[in-house]
């Protein structure tokens, strides 16, 4: 069992409240006894744990702020209608000006000529 | 409110950050997320990479800002940038490239210049973030005051609402030694 002048001791050189020459002797110290310097290596994984666990716990309050800004610039823009576009204004696409049944033909007309060649391959491989 | 519409000290945004207020952090975000990024993108990084240094950054400084030997004498943004130079000449290395930058930025330019930000993650610190997650909230805000905050036992008794200060040290210690139990500590 570590002493308890030692363990606040110890305390005192994690909170960084010992001066340079305090520091050195308490090094020196830990150096000579395994109990103190198992101790020690014991509290710095405990105080590298929390960091990580901060870090963790700050990562998510990262992610909502930037979700956050992110729907405030959604917010700032107002989609715009078709309709309210100038009539000058390029259409978007080429295809979404096609009418809907002659794009629906088109793709019949693709599926046809793909069972075509897939007929034409069967029965060039079974002649 | 809209926390972009009133003008605050950068000592009052430390001191607000320190105090973990919710809106210090969204100012931050503001006001230097682009500085940070423009840095990164300035010297060979991506947007990507801006904005993960940009959040490195923060913890770091963060941290900094926790830690008793800390002395607020520069602007927020200097300290911002001298962590981000930091990191980023790191990750650069790392990818074979030198980080060559003048001297931009107004004195003491010096923080961190050779100091690691790389926290130990070995398999004792991962059990030891898991046991220090299942001490629950009390135990983990506790030991967080400690050795996180780094608070002292009067402020950890005025902070968690403990009867006196001898009250902070016995709980400590308890929840110490049920963390080495829960590690199967062999320190």
């Amino acid at each position: 069992m570590l002493d308890k002048n030692l363990k606040i001791k110890l305390d005192r050189y994690l909170q960084g409240e010992l001066s340079e020459q305090e520091k050195s002797a308490f090094k020196k110290l830990m150096e000579e006894n395994t109990e103190l310097r198992e101790e020690y290596l014991f509290l710095k994984d405990t105080a590298d744990a929390l960091i990580l666990l901060k870090r963790k716990e700050l990562q998510a309050k990262f992610d909502q702020i930037e979700r956050e800004e992110q729907q405030r610039l959604n917010d700032a823009f107002v989609p715009i209608s078709r309709s309210q576009l100038p009539l000058s204004h390029p259409p978007t696409t080429s295809s979404s000006n096609t009418p809907k049944f002659l794009r629906k033909k088109s793709a019949l007309l693709l599926a046809l000529l793909i069972v075509i060649a897939l007929l034409i391959g069967w029965y060039i491989v079974q002649n | 409110m809209n926390e972009c519409t009133f003008q605050v000290s950068d000592n009052q945004l430390f001191n607000a950050l320190k105090a973990g207020e919710e809106w210090a952090w969204r100012m931050i975000y503001s006001q230097y997320k682009s500085q940070v990024t423009r840095f990164v993108i300035y010297h060979h990084g991506s947007i990507r990479d801006g904005d993960a240094v940009f959040r490195e950054a923060l913890m770091v400084f963060y941290e900094k800002v926790n830690s008793t030997s800390f002395l607020f004498n520069a602007k927020i943004g200097t300290y911002l940038l001298a962590i981000t130079r930091n990191l980023w000449s790191k990750k650069l290395s790392a990818r074979g490239q030198k980080l060559v930058t003048p001297r931009l930025f107004e004195q003491p330019v010096d923080f961190y210049e050779n100091e690691n930000f790389e926290v130990n993650q070995n398999t004792r610190v991962s059990r030891m973030v898991e046991a220090i997650e299942n001490l629950g909230d009390w135990g983990k805000d506790m030991l967080l005051a400690w050795y996180f905050h780094k608070m002292s036992p009067e402020k950890i008794q005025e902070q968690l609402a403990l009867e006196n200060e001898e009250t902070a040290v016995v709980s400590k210690n308890e929840y110490l030694s049920h963390l080495k139990k829960m590690v199967g500590c062999r320190h």
